[in-house]
């Protein structure tokens, strides 16, 4: 089809909106509130244009082309009305600076005088130079404001994670709210009020972690203003690099773009152009990853203990040293504990240095018990984010999806949005459950016993209930799909689970999806021999290891009863293992590396940001030591076994001792009416854990807090942060009070690093009282 | 259809019996108006006193017949007279009518209005002979006021439901050919010829169709669709029936506003009558035509009345508009063709698929057949609800029907916010969609708003652009925002702060607003602006550089003064002074404080009509 723009002929497809037309023929019409990912709005009205046949003035991003139709869209007229628009807008959006004429003097002494708690003008605003708004008003050479300022004076929102909202600089194009609502479907934000009193916030005055915000950040990034700004890069101005790279915080491994300044990480953003893409991340990877780098604790120099205690030493010392500590060590006398989350590089390092300087094969990591063992064995099945979507249906187990796991959510929302139906089984409402046609929250025992009903249901008719019944029915069709979250490791019946998820699988041809909270699993199973983790703690018990070698790995509580201990990793150890050798090392973004990737082929990622002080890189701190210990040539070894990466990772599991135990349940007690159940850490990364390290994740999942619905805080008269003592008949504890809207009443749920379950079975039933005292 | 005539038979002989009683029948009218006006307790005056004088008589509860400034109004049949229509009925004199009738038998000094037949009767006038009611031509208003609208016998027995019969015997797209004929244009505001838009959603190709009735009615005094709901509530049903067979659509919703409790009382139970006569729900009269009806209500949105944004209402999202293409006729509820209609546009359908087109021609002029319901308020003798052939002059309407105004005329707004304000010399001008909008005004749904010398134009322009700002959804930056200027503009010339610019920034403004809003509310809201500066500038001129408001309105350029010599020291004003602003010894002239004063016009208004007091205070308003 063709149209003519501007006295311009021009080619067109026929679903396009003149203002496609124009952007894909160069033709540039300002606009605010239009973004690809959404549908048309109309609002900010800076669009129109005229089209002849037609009245008034259509905005062109909501008309579609005809043929022959003749558009222009800069008369006298139009320039005239945008410009009338924009003192419109400019006079509720303070903007100090935009039209001064003082401009070019003023800028040479600003310096950091953004560091301001409120925004009164461009200098002056987090989003300087990097602002949509700012940029439209420059091009059309305003040079004062016709209409008197009627400024609204909100008060910044500065109270939650992450980001900030200050609504004075609001422009009101809808983004936020569309981008949450169409986009990311977690509809946390809207309209409020109309006229002149007119917000945008989530309704009925909730919070935004009430009302299911992920903090994924989509609002953010579209926002043309600066009226959100995150809080961790908010004074850093703009960036000058933008490099492509990976997520390295899940197995999901999502794409990102890092933001660094002067070679310092600043920021994370999903891959694409800054305010058009709003991306799938997760708020981990979104917020957390930045902070992370650049924790101020991380280990940046080398230490050894000396007699006298700890001090730095030199890397020529520490290599040195190190060398001692590896030449003619006797075979099979050392432990290393590895890190899930390495780059595949450093695991072929790894290897190299465990067979010849360490020469041994107890290699393992902290994570690898038989029970992630047995969940690798089934996750070697999972399907692509793709297949996800195009199910014909979804089963999800165990999967928290509260800030985790972004794609696989979006997927799942996607689809259940367009009439998949969708069953969630568990005990935690995440964004997708509005969703669930079933969201079945299991009494202990009914963990596994669904799963028995629904095996029964298919293999001979008899379906225990109609819920069981449509879920079989559901699964047996082709293309179904299964999505089973590490929360199972967790629950005592963990075996069972899986063992009963293989055989609907079986009886089913289910797809089958299990994400893990690990960076690269997959990538060490490929390239390092590993051992179970009980088999090596067994070693070390039974004092039949001298030297435990830590690789960005915390598998103890205390110290182990060994010889020497050398500890190689970016974050502190606790103070009681008091090893013998510390060596910095460097994180994902300070080295190049190969990831497993979303879509099954490994992905390289670049350096993004100068190594931290005195932090070397995995791979040089072994091929030193390897040298300093005598064995020559691991580098090269190292380097020539790199080029040969395989296009597809293939994971080789241990044996493990996987029998299937009995089936442990409590039995209902009417004096215990709450469920508790308690959920590992998905969070840890390295020998730290986000939950803990970063200040906003830990707002949000509030480890070792007792999560608890309101409405059963309120029956007790229970409020956030109070204490309440849990007990069962065997034992009792007191634990910090959480109160959250997406717990199911009748549950209380502790997230936790620490993986000891307080107690015997989880899921089981308690009950919840006050401490005496209060 | 047997089922209906057998219905229809028994309810044409019941209203038969009513029309010529044995025992009394007494109708009140107790819709919103009448009610407001004390009917329920003149209901309660009217048992006690049947009791009192030992009488059996039927009460029925009627709508309202449209002559407001009468109520409440109380009907009564008896002693073979002609049903007799007395207004202005309060306790004491609805005792009176009942005790002279029913008991006494004689009608001297009751003063009935009129007779409302069969037959004349001792030299009483028909009712419709009275000047108001007498230029109209009543056919969507044929019924109210004169039957129960909570009894559809009544409804059957005055040709109810004869116009649904006659089209599920035609084809649809010969109901459309009839009612495009028939010349009908949406009486909502916009004026869309009605054919056209139920043949473009009888053509849009889907499985599902829907037809939305708009009972949003947000305009500041119109209330012509909530009269026709609470006073013939069954019109608007069978209308949605022969709308809903010609586009064909088998699920309707009536979005009606919730400030209207009484008309959705009334709406539900003609619901229930209508399901139970078989003229609603599945193979409605045996044709194999379906149709289900659902009430939806408004929450108090103004913009809800625009039809995108009340779509997106039903739909559960914020009442917010998009921009058209696609209409929804096209692509409107669901995403399927909907045809939005006014109420007072599907009551007429009756009247045209029962009448036939031709006749509906015969009312109105080429271009604009039929007629126009109107609520004819505000500075006006004869205040109420009228229904005139399109095409009637506004002078007829204010003076012949509505019987002028008490002070001198000084301008009549129609269409309400959207519309704008007719100064006296275009009084001439006829009363059609074509007409008003080539003299700046709209139709819109109908309001008339009259004013004389007492009131400010620039007062009511300020007014109607605050109501407009208050109820703008937000979502485009010149409604928003531009009206939020003009607003603070209009208090500036109001208050007397106003820059000599202002005026043209504010026409600039206006005409911004205009051109580049989303959607009718702000594409109209600068009307009554514009409309007001087009005719009364020198009003606004005198506001801005010489601080005079004529109307004397405008509190802060006004000033309260006592005239010594007229004062009569009687005191009234002192006691009714909210601020203590006038003080003065009994049988003394007394003092008005200016700095004290409020402006609440309560001093003037007793010195004005007391019959001590000597009409001593007075308003002036600076002048330079």
């Amino acid at each position: 089809m063709e149209i003519t723009i501007n006295n311009k002929p021009v080619k067109v497809k026929s679903n396009q909106t003149v203002m496609e037309a124009a952007d894909e023929n160069g033709i540039y019409i300002p606009r605010l509130c239009a973004h690809p990912e959404l549908v048309p709005y109309g609002g900010c009205r800076l669009c129109i244009v005229e089209i002849e046949g037609r009245k008034g003035y259509p905005t062109s991003c909501t008309t579609i082309v005809e043929e022959g139709m003749i558009v222009r869209t800069e008369t006298n007229m139009i320039q005239d009305m945008r410009r009338d628009l924009l003192q419109l807008i400019l006079s509720e959006h303070p903007s100090a600076c935009l039209l001064c004429q003082d401009i070019e003097g003023c800028s040479m002494f600003q310096g950091t005088i953004r560091k301001v708690g409120v925004t009164t003008g461009c200098r002056w605003c987090p989003k300087d130079k990097d602002c949509e708004l700012q940029r439209i008003v420059e091009s059309f050479d305003i040079k004062e404001l016709t209409l008197p300022g009627l400024y609204r004076d909100l008060p910044v929102e500065k109270y939650d994670p992450f980001f900030d909202r200050d609504y004075n600089l609001c422009i009101y194009c809808g983004r936020c709210v569309r981008i949450c609502n169409e986009y990311r479907k977690n509809s946390v934000i809207a309209l409020r009020q109309r006229g002149k009193y007119t917000t945008i916030g989530p309704s009925f005055d909730s919070d935004h972690t009430d009302a299911g915000c992920e903090y994924c950040g989509a609002c953010v990034s579209v926002c043309p203003t600066g009226a959100m700004s995150e809080k961790s890069r908010k004074w850093w101005g703009e960036p000058d690099k933008y490099t492509k790279s990976i997520c390295p915080l899940c197995s999901i491994n999502c794409e990102i773009q890092v933001l660094s300044l002067r070679e310092k990480i600043v920021g994370t953003l999903p891959p694409g152009k800054p305010h058009e893409e709003a991306g799938e991340l997760c708020v981990k990877g979104r917020f957390c990853l930045s902070e992370l780098v650049n924790r101020t604790n991380r280990m940046l120099e080398p230490q050894y203990l000396f007699p006298e205690g700890y001090g730095i030493i030199t890397w020529k010392e520490a290599i040195k040293n190190g060398g001692k500590l590896l030449k003619d060590i006797p075979e099979d006398s050392t432990a290393v504990f590895v890190s899930p989350d390495l780059s595949l590089e450093e695991y072929i390092a790894i290897a190299e240095f465990s067979a010849k300087a360490l020469k041994t094969s107890d290699i393992t990591s902290s994570c690898l018990d038989s029970g992630m063992i047995a969940y690798q064995r089934l996750a070697k099945k999972s399907v692509t984010i793709d297949r996800v979507r195009k199910s014909s249906s979804i089963f999800s187990l165990f999967l928290n999806g509260n800030y985790n796991y972004g794609p696989l959510t979006m997927a799942v929302k996607e689809a259940a949005f367009n009439g998949v139906p969708y069953y969630q089984l568990g005990w935690i409402k995440d964004s997708t459950s509005r969703f669930a046609e079933h969201a079945i929250i299991p009494l202990p025992g009914e963990e596994t016993g669904i799963l028995d009903d629904i095996i029964s249901c298919l293999e001979n008719g008899k379906c225990e209930n109609e819920v069981v019944r449509e879920i079989s029915g559901q699964l047996k069709k082709k293309n179904s799909l299964i999505i089973a979250g590490p929360w199972i490791l967790s629950l005592s019946n963990s075996f069972l689970i899986m063992d009963r998820i293989r055989r609907i699988v079986e009886l089913t041809g289910s797809g089958l999806y299990m994400p893990d909270p690990h960076g690269n699993l997959k990538g060490m199973l490929s390239f390092l021999a590993v051992r179970p983790v009980e088999s090596v703690l067994d070693k070390i018990e039974k004092g039949k290891i001298d030297l435990v070698y830590l690789i960005g790995d915390m598998p103890f509580k205390n110290r182990p009863a060994v010889g020497k201990i050398v500890c190689q990793s970016s974050f502190p150890f606790p103070g009681d293992l008091k090893p013998d050798l510390i060596l910095p090392s460097t994180l994902w973004g300070e080295t190049q590396g190969t990831w497993p990737g979303m879509n099954g082929s490994p992905v390289k990622t670049r350096k993004t940001a100068k190594t931290h002080d005195y932090a070397l890189p995995h791979t040089e701190i072994l091929s030193r030591l390897a040298t300093a210990s005598g064995i020559e040539g691991m580098k090269e070894s190292v380097k020539s076994k790199i080029r040969k990466v395989p296009s597809e990772l293939k994971p080789h599991l241990p044996a493990a001792d996987i029998s299937i135990p009995e089936l442990s349940s409590v039995n209902k007690d009417n004096s215990m009416p709450f469920v508790f159940v308690r959920e590992q850490s998905p969070n840890s990364y390295m020998n730290t854990d986000l939950s803990y390290a970063v200040e906003g994740l830990n707002e949000l999942v509030s480890p070792d807090h007792l999560m608890m619905n309101p409405s059963d805080a309120g029956k007790m008269d229970i409020e956030d942060n109070a204490s309440v003592i849990v007990s069962n008949n065997d034992t009792e504890y007191t634990y910090q009070v959480r109160i959250r809207k997406n717990i199911p009443q009748g549950v209380v749920c502790i997230t936790s690093g620490n993986s000891e379950s307080e107690f015997r079975f989880n899921p089981c039933y308690v009950k919840i009282r006050r401490p005496a005292n209060v | 259809m047997n089922d209906l005539k057998r219905l229809r038979t028994k309810s044409i002989s019941e209203w038969e019996e009513i029309r010529t009683p044995g025992e009394p029948v007494i109708y009140i009218g107790m819709a919103s108006c009448g009610i407001a006006a004390g009917a329920k307790k003149v209901k309660s005056a009217i048992k006690e006193s049947l009791d009192k004088y030992n009488i059996n008589a039927r009460l029925i509860e009627v709508g309202c017949i449209g002559t407001c400034y009468l109520e409440p109004i109380v009907d009564i049949s008896a002693n073979g007279l002609p049903r007799l229509s007395f207004g202005n009925v309060d306790e004491k004199r609805a005792d009176f009518i009942i005790r002279k009738l029913l008991v006494d038998k004689d009608l001297s000094k009751t003063k009935p209005l009129g007779h409302l037949g069969p037959e004349s009767s001792n030299g009483i006038p028909h009712l419709f002979e009275q000047s108001m009611l007498k230029p109209q031509v009543r056919i969507v208003t044929k019924n109210c006021g004169l039957i129960d609208p909570g009894n559809i016998n009544h409804y059957l027995a005055n040709d109810g439901y004869l116009g649904i019969s006659r089209a599920l015997e035609m084809k649809p797209s010969e109901v459309i050919e009839e009612i495009t004929k028939a010349g009908l244009r949406g009486r909502g505001g916009a004026g869309f010829p009605t054919g056209k838009k139920w043949k473009t959603c009888r053509n849009a190709k889907s499985d599902i169709k829907y037809l939305i009735c708009n009972a949003d009615e947000g305009d500041p005094g119109a209330f012509m669709n909530r009269l026709l709901i609470e006073s013939d509530p069954h019109a608007l049903l069978e209308g949605m029936l022969i709308a809903a067979y010609a586009i064909g659509a088998s699920q309707a919703y009536i979005y009606i506003r919730a400030e209207y409790p009484l008309a959705i009382v009334r709406l539900k139970k003609a619901l229930e009558q209508a399901k139970d006569a078989g003229l609603l729900g599945n193979n409605i009269l045996g044709s194999g035509f379906s149709l289900s009806i659902k009430i939806k209500e408004g929450a108090g949105a103004f913009v809800c009345g625009e039809e995108t944004s009340l779509i997106h209402s039903i739909e559960g999202k914020r009442g917010m508009p998009r921009t058209r293409p696609p209409y929804p006729a096209e692509s409107g509820l669901y995403q399927k063709p909907t045809v939005i209609n006014n109420v007072e546009t599907l009551g007429t359908a009756p009247h045209i698929l029962r009448n036939g087109a031709e006749w509906y021609r015969q009312f109105g002029v080429e271009g604009n057949f039929g007629t126009k319901t109107f609520s004819l308020v505000g500075k006006i003798r004869r205040s109420g609800l009228i229904e005139v052939p399109l095409g009637t002059p506004l002078r007829k309407i204010i003076y012949d029907i509505g019987g002028g105004t008490l002070k001198p005329f000084k301008a009549v707004q129609t269409g309400g916010p959207s519309g704008g304000c007719i100064p006296a010399e275009l009084l001439d001008t006829p009363v059609t969609y074509e007409t008003l909008s080539s003299i700046g005004s709209i139709m819109g749904s109908g309001g008339l708003i009259v004013m004389d010398e007492d009131t400010c134009v620039v007062d009511i322009a300020r007014y109607f652009l605050d109501f407009i700002q208050k109820e703008s959804c937000g979502k485009c930056t010149p409604c928003r925002v531009g009206t939020r200027h003009m607003v603070e503009m209009l208090e500036k010339i109001c208050t007397g702060n106003a820059t000599p610019d202002i005026l043209d920034k504010l026409e600039s403004m206006a005409k911004l607003v205009q051109a580049t809003s989303l959607c009718g509310l702000g594409q109209t809201a600068p009307n009554p602006v514009l409309t007001t500066l087009r005719y009364f500038r020198p009003e606004y001129i005198e506001h801005v550089k010489d601080y005079y408001c004529s109307a004397l309105v405008c509190s802060k350029l006004i000033e309260f003064s006592v005239i010594k010599e007229k004062c009569t020291g009687c005191q009234r004003c002192v006691s009714v002074c909210p601020t203590g602003a006038i003080t003065g010894p009994r049988s003394e002239p007394h003092n008005l404080d200016t700095s004290k004063c409020i402006k609440c016009r309560a001093c003037y208004e007793v010195c004005r009509f007391d019959a001590i007091a000597g009409n001593a205070i007075i308003i002036t308003s600076r002048k330079e």
